[in-house]
C-alpha cells in the first residue's frame, strides 16, 4: 500500500508539478497567516505580528525545499531542468561539445572494436556443446624454444583406452589436396580424421551423415563452407563422388558450420583410414612422429592436471621399455606433454595481438579522458562564478555537482553514440582482415557485448572524469568561503594544479604509447630491410602436387620433375630452374639431428634441424651462396649415402671451430644400416627459409637431394628478366603439355608471396601506428586548448605585468616554459613507464631491444617538441598580437 | 545553570502528529497549535519542519488529505488519520511508553 502511495506522490511531484508547488505555497502561507492572526490577537502590533510569524515558522524556501525533497522524485525532476540547462549551455559552445564528442567518440569506439575483435575472437567460447571439456594434447620441445610439436596417430588408441578420464579421443591432421568435382580441379585444405572426431566434437550433420566407425574407409564428409560454395545448398550432394588427388571418395553427408571452426579453411573431411587408425603405439618411431592433433573429450569432473598426470605415466611406462633412440629423444623432461583447453590453444596466437591492441587503446583511452577532463576543468573554472552565485542564493553543492555530471552525461551520451558508429566500421573493417590480422578464420562481429562494453565503458569515462571536474570545480566554493570575485586576476589555483598534473599525465602516457609503436614500427623495418640470404626479386614461383593415384610409381614423379625442368630451362629468358620441397616461409619439416660417432645424448642446444629436398641449381636460382665444398650435382640423390648441404648456422652449431665438410650425419636417428651415413658435402649461407619475421622458432637447415626422394609436391622456382606474368604462363604450358590435370597453385613473384606472411605484421602495425597518431593528436591538441584557455585567464595578470615593464616576448616565454617544465616532468615519467613495461613488448620485437634508446630518444624529442608548438601557438596568438591590454 | 531543552527528541514529532490527529481531522496549523496546546509550551516545535514530516505520513499510508474551507471561510488542507495511521500511533505510543519507562528505570536505579 505505502508503495503505491510513495508512488503516487512521486509521479504527482514529477507531473503535476505546479499544482503541487501551488499546494505547497498555499498551505504555508494558510499557516503563516492563521499564526499573524493568532500574534494579532494577542496584541502585536500588525507588522510585528508577521514578523513573529514568519521567524516561528522559519525559512519558508528551505521548507520547500525539504517538502519537495520529501515527494521522492526530486533528483528526477531535477534531471529534467539540469538537462535542458546542459542542452542550452553545450550548444552555445559548439567548439568545445564537438571535440569532447569527437575524442569520446573515437577513445570509446576503439576500445569497443578490439573488445569486439576479443569478444568474437577469443572470449565466445568454440562452438561444440560443452567446449569447456574439450583438450588438446600436444608435445612440445624445450630444447626448440618450447615449440608446440604434433601429435603421433600411434597414440590415439593408447588414448582412447583411458576410460575413467576420456569420454572419447579424435585424432585429426589436414593436408591440401587436389579436388576434381564436377569436372573442374581446385586445392581444398582436406582434414583426415579418425572414427570419433565428430563424435567427440558432439556435431550433428546438416546433410546425410558423419564419419564413424560403420563409415567406408572412402568417405568424404564437406565442410558447410565449401558445402555453400560448391553445392549450392543443393540436396544432391549426399551419395556424389569426388576426387581427391586422383582418389575418388563419396560424400556422405555435410558438416555443421561448427566443425570448420576445428582447422582454418577446412573443406573436406576424410576418414583416415582403418588400417592407419590401428596402428600399434609400442613402435617407437611411430609413436615419436609429430603430424597431427588430437583432441579429447574430458570425463565430468577430470581436470587437466588428472590427464596431464595419466599421460605422463603412460609415457614413463613406454620410456622405460623403449629402445635407446626413443629414451634418447623423448626424454619427458625435455618434451613435456601438456593438457589444455582447445579455445586456449585455438586462439593463443590471436589472444596475445588482440590483448595488445586492446592495451593500446586503453591507453588512448586513458589519454583522451585526460584530455576532456583538462578541457572541461578548464571551461569549468571559467563557470566558477556562476557556480558560487547559485551557491549564494542557496543552491546545494550536490545539486551542483550534478549540474555538472548532467552536462558531462550528456557530451558522454553523445559520444557514446559517436563510438557505436566508430565501432560498427573498426569492426566491418577488422571483419574484412580478421584471417590476416588474427590468423583466425572466423568473423568479427558487433554484438550486444560489444554495446555493453562501450555503454559501460562510457559510464565509467563519465563518472571518472564528472567526478574529477566537479570536485575540483565545487571544491573552490568551500575553499573561497564566500571570497570568490569576478574581477581577480588568476584562476582557482588548485584547480590549475590538477590541470597540470593531468597535463603530465596525458604526455606521460603518450610518450609510452609512442615508444612502444615506435619499437613496432622499428621491428617492422628491421624484417622488410634484412638480407634473409636469397634473392626473390627475379624468382618466379608456383607449387605442384603430383597425386599418388596417378603418380604411383616414383620413376614416373622423377621424369616429370626432369621433363618439366628441361623444358623451362630450354624457354627463352629463363636464366634458371630449380626445384624445392618446401617453399620459404610456409613451414618446413624438422628432425633431431644424429651424428656419426659422437654422443648425441647432449640434452641441451639445438639438436633438431629444418630440412628440404631441392634440386642442383637452387642455390644459384634463389641467390644463395655457397660457403664451402660443393653444390649438388645432377648424379646426387636421396637413399644411397645421401649428400647434404648445410647452412652455415648448421656447421657452426654441430661442428664449431671446424669444417663441416665430411662430416656424417643423420636427421632423425642413425641410420638402420650402418654404412648408409649420409655426408655434408657443402656448406651454404644462412638463409631464412623458414620465417623472415622470427615469429617461428628458426633451426638451421639442411638441404638433400630431391632426386629420388619420395617428394611427391614440390615448388618450382624460375629465375628470369622476363614479368612473373610471362613466367606464369612459359609454367603453365609446361606442366599442362606433360600433364593437363595436374593445377598450379601458391604462384607469383616469389617476394610477393613471402611479404605474405607479413601481412600479419603489417595490419598490426598500422593499428598500432592509428593508436598512436591518435594519440598524439590529442595530446597535442589537450596541450593547445589548455595553454591556450590559461592564457585567457590570465590576460589581465599579463596586463598588469606589461604594465610594470614585461614585453609581449618575456610573456610568451614563461608560459611556453612553464608548459615545456610539465611536458618535461610528463616525458620522464613516459620514458619510466616505457622502460618499465619494455618486457612485455619483447615477444613482439625483431632485432629490435625492447628499450631502444633511439626510439626513445627521437620520440621524445618528438612529443617534446610538440608540446612545445601546442604551447607557443596559442601563447604568441593571446600575447603577441597586441591583444593584452589593462 | 543551563535552561531545560526545548528541542523535540530525534523521531517524536511523527508519533506527536499522529497523536493530534487522533481525535480531529486538522490542518498543518492546526496540528502544530494541538501540540503546542497539550505541551503547554513546553516543547520548541520549528514550525517548518512539520511540513516534510506530513509529507512522509502521507506517503506511508498513515494520513489522508483533502482541502476544505475553514471556520474563518480560508481553504486549507487538512489531515485524516488512516485506520493505518491509527495502528501506528497505538504501536509507536507503546514503544514510546516502553523505552521511557527503561529510561526512567535507568535513572532511578543508577
Amino acid at each position: 500500500m505505502s508503495v503505491f502511495k510513495k508512488a503516487n506522490y512521486a509521479l504527482r511531484s514529477l507531473f503535476s508539478k505546479r499544482k503541487v508547488e501551488n499546494d505547497l505555497d498555499e498551505e504555508i502561507q494558510f499557516h503563516i497567516e492563521m499564526e499573524t492572526q493568532k500574534n494579532l490577537a494577542s496584541g502585536m502590533p500588525p507588522n510585528e505580528a508577521k514578523r513573529l510569524a514568519k521567524v516561528a515558522f522559519g525559512g519558508v524556501e528551505h521548507t520547500k525545499e525539504i517538502c519537495r525533497d520529501s515527494f521522492g522524485a526530486r533528483i528526477l525532476a531535477d534531471a529534467f531542468s539540469d538537462c535542458s540547462y546542459a542542452f542550452r549551455f553545450l550548444g552555445k559552445r559548439k567548439g568545445f561539445s564537438l571535440s569532447v564528442l569527437i575524442t569520446l567518440g573515437i577513445c570509446i569506439g576503439a576500445n569497443s572494436t578490439f573488445f569486439a575483435a576479443l569478444n568474437s575472437l577469443v572470449l565466445t567460447p568454440m562452438p561444440f556443446a560443452q567446449s569447456d571439456q574439450l583438450v588438446e594434447i600436444y608435445r612440445s620441445d624445450l630444447n626448440s624454444g618450447n615449440q608446440k610439436l604434433g601429435n603421433s596417430l600411434s597414440l590415439l588408441n593408447e588414448y582412447a583406452e583411458q576410460k575413467d578420464i576420456f569420454q572419447s579421443v579424435a585424432y585429426f591432421s589436414y593436408k591440401w589436396m587436389n579436388l576434381e568435382i564436377k569436372g573442374q580441379t581446385s586445392r581444398v585444405k582436406t582434414i583426415p580424421v579418425s572414427n570419433d572426431f565428430f563424435k567427440t566434437l558432439r556435431s550433428r550433420p546438416v546433410r546425410g551423415t558423419l564419419i564413424d566407425h560403420e563409415s567406408d574407409d572412402k568417405s568424404a564428409v564437406l565442410s558447410h563452407r565449401l558445402w555453400e560454395q560448391l553445392q549450392q545448398n543443393s540436396e544432391e550432394v549426399v551419395g556424389t563422388t569426388i576426387v581427391l588427388n586422383g582418389d575418388p571418395f563419396t560424400v556422405i553427408g555435410v558438416a555443421s558450420p561448427e566443425a570448420d571452426k576445428v582447422e582454418n579453411w577446412a573443406g573436406i573431411f576424410t576418414k583416415i583410414n582403418q588400417t592407419n587408425q590401428s596402428i600399434d603405439s609400442l613402435d617407437e618411431e611411430l609413436r615419436a612422429a609429430n603430424e597431427g592433433t588430437i583432441w579429447a573429450r574430458l570425463k565430468i569432473g577430470v581436470t587437466e592436471n588428472q590427464v596431464q598426470s595419466s599421460l605422463e605415466f603412460l609415457e614413463n611406462r613406454f620410456l622405460s621399455n623403449a629402445n635407446s633412440w626413443y629414451q634418447e629423444n623423448n626424454d619427458i623432461r625435455l618434451r613435456p606433454i601438456t593438457v589444455s583447453k582447445v579455445k586456449v590453444e585455438h586462439t593463443k596466437w590471436a589472444r596475445s595481438r588482440l590483448y595488445l591492441l586492446n592495451g593500446t587503446a586503453l591507453l588512448v583511452l586513458a589519454i583522451g579522458c585526460v584530455n576532456v577532463s583538462n578541457l572541461l576543468l578548464a571551461h569549468s573554472n571559467a563557470r566558477s562564478h556562476e557556480f558560487w552565485i547559485r551557491h549564494t542564493i542557496g543552491a546545494q553543492t550536490n545539486r551542483l555537482v550534478r549540474q555538472c555530471i548532467t552536462e558531462i552525461s550528456l557530451l558522454s551520451f553523445a559520444g557514446w553514440i559517436c563510438s557505436l558508429a566508430v565501432c560498427a566500421f573498426g569492426v566491418r573493417l577488422l571483419d574484412a582482415y580478421s584471417s590476416e590480422l588474427f590468423e583466425l578464420d572466423e568473423g568479427v562481429s558487433f554484438g550486444l557485448e560489444a554495446i555493453a562494453y562501450s555503454l559501460i565503458t562510457t559510464i565509467c569515462c563519465c563518472l571518472i572524469i564528472g567526478l574529477i571536474v566537479a570536485w575540483k570545480s565545487l571544491g573552490g566554493l568551500k575553499g573561497s568561503g564566500g571570497n570568490l570575485s569576478v574581477t581577480r586576476a588568476t584562476s582557482d589555483q588548485s584547480a590549475t594544479r590538477l590541470r597540470e598534473f593531468l597535463s603530465i599525465g596525458q604526455t606521460a602516457l603518450t610518450l609510452a604509447l609512442l615508444i612502444g609503436v615506435g619499437l613496432l614500427v622499428k621491428s617492422f623495418y628491421q624484417v622488410v630491410t634484412q638480407d634473409v640470404g636469397f634473392s626473390g626479386d627475379s624468382v618466379t614461383t608456383a607449387r605442384v602436387h603430383l597425386p599418388e593415384l596417378t603418380y604411383p610409381d616414383p620413376e614416373q614423379r622423377e621424369q616429370f620433375k626432369d621433363r618439366l625442368l628441361e623444358k623451362l630451362r630450354s624457354t627463352a629468358g629463363i636464366e634458371s630452374v630449380a626445384i624445392s620441397s618446401m617453399i620459404p616461409t610456409y613451414g618446413y619439416p624438422d628432425n633431431i639431428v644424429t651424428r656419426h660417432g659422437a654422443n648425441n645424448q647432449e640434452g641441451s642446444g639445438i639438436n633438431r634441424a629444418y630440412f628440404t629436398y631441392v634440386t642442383p641449381g637452387y642455390l644459384d636460382t634463389m641467390g644463395v651462396t655457397l660457403m664451402e665444398g660443393r653444390d649438388f650435382e645432377e648424379s646426387d640423390e636421396s637413399g644411397w649415402q645421401d649428400p647434404l648441404l648445410v647452412d652455415e648456422r648448421f656447421a657452426r652449431i654441430h661442428f664449431p671451430g671446424k669444417s663441416a665438410i665430411g662430416e656424417r650425419i643423420n636427421l632423425g636417428g642413425a641410420p638402420r644400416n650402418p654404412n648408409n651415413w649420409p655426408e655434408i658435402v657443402g656448406v651454404v649461407e644462412t638463409a631464412k627459409h623458414t620465417s623472415i619475421d622470427g615469429s617461428d622458432f628458426s633451426l638451421p637447415l639442411v638441404y638433400r637431394p630431391l632426386k629420388s626422394s619420395w617428394v611427391r609436391e614440390f615448388s618450382v622456382f624460375v629465375n628470369s628478366t622476363r614479368s612473373t606474368s610471362d613466367v606464369l604462363k612459359e609454367l603453365n604450358e609446361a606442366v599442362a603439355s606433360i600433364d593437363p590435370s595436374v593445377p598450379l597453385f601458391r604462384f607469383g613473384n616469389l617476394n610477393t608471396i613471402v611479404d605474405e606472411t607479413l601481412r600479419s605484421r603489417k595490419g598490426l602495425l598500422l593499428l598500432s601506428l592509428a593508436m598512436g597518431s591518435i594519440a598524439l593528436a590529442l595530446a597535442a591538441i589537450g596541450m593547445y586548448g589548455s595553454a591556450a584557455f590559461r592564457i585567457s585567464q590570465k590576460l589581465r595578470e599579463f596586463a598588469i605585468r606589461m604594465a610594470i615593464g614585461a614585453t609581449e616576448t618575456t610573456l610568451v616565454q614563461a608560459s611556453v616554459k612553464r608548459d615545456l617544465q610539465l611536458a618535461t616532468f610528463g616525458l620522464g615519467i613516459g620514458l619510466f613507464i616505457a622502460f618499465a613495461s619494455a618486457r612485455f613488448m619483447a615477444s613482439w620485437l625483431y632485432n629490435v631491444a625492447p628499450f631502444d634508446w633511439q626510439v626513445s630518444a627521437s620520440l621524445t624529442l618528438i612529443v617534446f617538441a610538440t608540446c612545445a608548438t601546442s604551447s607557443y601557438l596559442p601563447a604568441r596568438r593571446e600575447i603577441g598580437e597586441g591583444k593584452v591590454r589593462l | 545553570m543551563n535552561k531545560p531543552s526545548k528541542n523535540l527528541l530525534q523521531g517524536t514529532l511523527d508519533l506527536l502528529t499522529l497523536r493530534a490527529l487522533r481525535d480531529e481531522d486538522r490542518h498543518g496549523w492546526g496540528i502544530q497549535q494541538r501540540i503546542n496546546q497539550i505541551a503547554n509550551d513546553a516543547l520548541l516545535l520549528n514550525q517548518g519542519s512539520l511540513y516534510p514530516a506530513l509529507i512522509r505520513l502521507g506517503k506511508q499510508g498513515y494520513v489522508n488529505t483533502d482541502w476544505r474551507i475553514t471556520e474563518n471561510g480560508r481553504r486549507a488542507k487538512y489531515y485524516t488519520l488512516t485506520k493505518q495511521g491509527r495502528t501506528q500511533l497505538e504501536i509507536e505510543t507503546q514503544q514510546w511508553r516502553h523505552y521511557a519507562q527503561t529510561i526512567d528505570l535507568i535513572l532511578e536505579t543508577i
